[in-house]
């Protein structure tokens, strides 16, 4: 279980956030959602272990994740960043090959096959030995998703993994995401599409100015008074095939 | 895609292909001299069991010369090939960000304090201490992100700043012999070094080496930024202070015993990529043998040019490796590099 309590984040003078809690537990996807500038990212930042909150602790299983060895850290979370860049000529695969490193055995022939997996997991096999410089900005993600997963971490921390995909492969990544759950990873995802996080998310968490607006199922967070006062929308909301989806519909006087 | 997109084959070969090169062009260095040695006087020369004159030539005048010539081109290019990892930059290079002209002038200003008189150490270490700040004062300006343009300013601000340092010392020198002295030893030479300077220099340069080649996963992890870096069990920090340390190790000694040369570290990587790939690793070993040639190569090329007066050694490189630096400028405005 990776759990953070009573985080606060300073930068200089500003306080990113402020008091905010969330527990990831093996098997669920808990999704972060809320308006630009709520503290997310910093939230995952910290979640991952990449930054240190002023107060609050973050625990992996009881262990206080900053006194963790980075390598076990790394071996067991997974982060992904926010429109994470590849800036050299490099290989899809020497990138998802990236993955193994916290397991120090990248040559082995375990790491060849979770790399495989993960490529497959995106389905950029095709695309392996393609120079990542030169792939569409979709396809760089796929392959940078790629990268997080051959990992293979008992956590995965991801930071707007559907920015630039096209609706099929937003789609298929969520379905990873998912589908990485049931096979027993925990997953903390940020997320901007409400119906995706409906769909996807056991669990939200909606923030807003650094602090937790509300949290809970997706259909307990996402009401129309927790919309309209974080986002300062009026959404529509119905379902199709037994699924809900949200639709922000009106930006209200807080958008314009 | 092209070779770039082919994984394994001729590229493990690169490393000791490069190697045997510099072996040869090491062979060639100690048998080039104004006294023709065969092979087997060389050879006698070199392990003690010569005539006199035969192992005076060879141990004292151009083995150091030779070896200084693999030393020095190894720690250039190493550090050239790790400072691009980690500034994620092409153009990183110890001359380009000013390492080279600072060590330079951490070496005048022991020469010129007469700390080098009083204290043998102090030539070599003042290089260090000046390659060292030079790294620091550009991390200071350039922040935790480097862009190009921001690096190349910072290089050119830090090389104008102890090229200004360096004429003051030379200015405010008493003597014209000491000034002379100084310019010519600022070219860059191996003529007439002595197994002193390499005692001097090897040492330190290797152990600079080592520490650079110890940063090649977290390089290669850099490519993702320093996030992803970070989050994979890497210390950015510590990976940042490994390659400052260790350029500032494998290039100041090679300043304070044979002056600035320059362009090695820029152009060795670049002239690599395309036979091993990009990857931060699959380029530090290689960068040091091919340093190592480019170096003894180009030292052979300033014994054997005839010139009136004679030919710097870091004055050839220059010639060889300015044009370059432009291409590559050109290079990267077309959005190509």
């Amino acid at each position: 279980m990776l759990e953070a309590t009573g985080i606060e984040v300073r930068r200089g003078d500003k306080r990113l956030l402020t008091e905010v809690s969330l527990t990831v537990r093996p098997g669920e996807v808990v999704g972060i959602v809320g308006p630009n500038g709520a503290g997310k990212s910093t939230l995952l930042r910290v979640l991952a272990g990449l930054e240190r909150p002023a107060r609050g602790r973050v625990a992996l299983d009881g262990a206080e994740l900053a006194r963790l060895d980075r390598w076990d850290r790394a071996k067991r979370i997974a982060y992904l960043p926010q429109g994470g860049t590849a800036e050299s000529a490099v290989s899809v695969r020497q990138v998802v090959s990236l993955g193994r490193l916290p397991h120090r055995e990248r040559a082995g022939p375990a790491d060849h096959a979770a790399v495989n997996r993960a490529l497959a997991a995106v389905d950029m096999e095709g695309f392996a030995d393609r120079v990542v410089t030169t792939l569409s900005g979709g396809e760089r993600a796929r392959a940078l998703f790629a990268r997080a997963m051959a990992v293979e971490a008992d956590y995965l921390i991801a930071d707007e993994p559907t920015l630039a995909l096209d609706p099929g492969h937003q789609l298929d990544l969520l379905d990873q995401l998912r589908s990485l759950a049931d096979a027993g990873s925990g997953v903390a995802v940020i997320l901007h599409d409400l119906t995706h996080a409906l769909r996807t998310c056991d669990r939200l968490l909606l923030l807003s100015r650094g602090r937790v607006a509300a949290a809970g199922t997706p259909t307990e967070t996402l009401t129309p008074a927790a919309l309209a006062a974080v986002y300062g929308i009026e959404a529509v909301y119905g379902s199709h095939d037994g699924m809900g989806f949200v639709v922000p519909w009106r930006a209200g006087p807080r958008g314009r | 895609m092209g070779v770039a997109a082919t994984m394994t084959g001729p590229r493990t070969a690169v490393a000791p292909g490069l190697a045997l090169l510099a072996l040869a062009l090491f062979c060639a260095s100690l048998a080039l001299g104004p006294v023709g040695l065969s092979p087997g006087r060389l050879l006698g020369g070199l392990v003690g069991h010569g005539s006199a004159a035969d192992t005076l030539i060879v141990q004292q005048i151009r083995l150091p010369r030779a070896l200084l010539a693999v030393v020095i081109g190894a720690g250039l290019g190493m550090a050239g090939a790790a400072l691009q990892g980690l500034l994620r930059n092409p153009l990183a290079d110890p001359s380009v960000i000013g390492v080279s002209s600072t060590a330079g002038l951490g070496a005048v200003l022991a020469f010129y304090s007469g700390l080098a008189g009083a204290l043998p150490l102090a030539l070599p270490l003042g290089a260090v201490a000046g390659g060292l700040v030079a790294v620091c004062l550009l991390f200071v300006l350039c922040g935790r992100d480097a862009g190009t343009l921001t690096l190349i300013l910072a290089g050119a601000g830090i090389n104008s700043l102890a090229a200004a340092l360096t004429a003051l010392a030379l200015n405010l020198s008493s003597s014209p012999f000491a000034i002379a002295e100084l310019v010519f030893w600022l070219l860059g030479s191996l003529n007439d070094r002595s197994l002193d300077h390499v005692w001097l220099a090897v040492p330190p340069v290797v152990v600079g080496i080592l520490l650079l080649a110890r940063s090649g996963q977290a390089l290669d992890a850099l490519v993702l930024g320093e996030g992803v870096t970070q989050s994979l069990g890497f210390s950015v920090r510590r990976t940042r202070g490994l390659v400052v340390v260790g350029t500032a190790l494998a290039v100041g000694p090679g300043v304070a015993v044979a002056g600035t040369i320059g362009f090695v570290g820029l152009a060795v990587p670049h002239l690599l990529r395309p036979l091993v790939g990009h990857q931060p690793s699959r380029l530090l070993w290689p960068s040091a043998a091919g340093g190592a040639a480019l170096v003894l190569a180009s030292d052979i090329l300033v014994r054997l040019l005839p010139t009136a007066a004679e030919l710097k050694l870091g004055v050839v490189t220059s010639m060889l490796g300015a044009p370059l630096f432009l291409a590559l400028l050109l290079r990267l405005r077309s959005g190509d590099a």
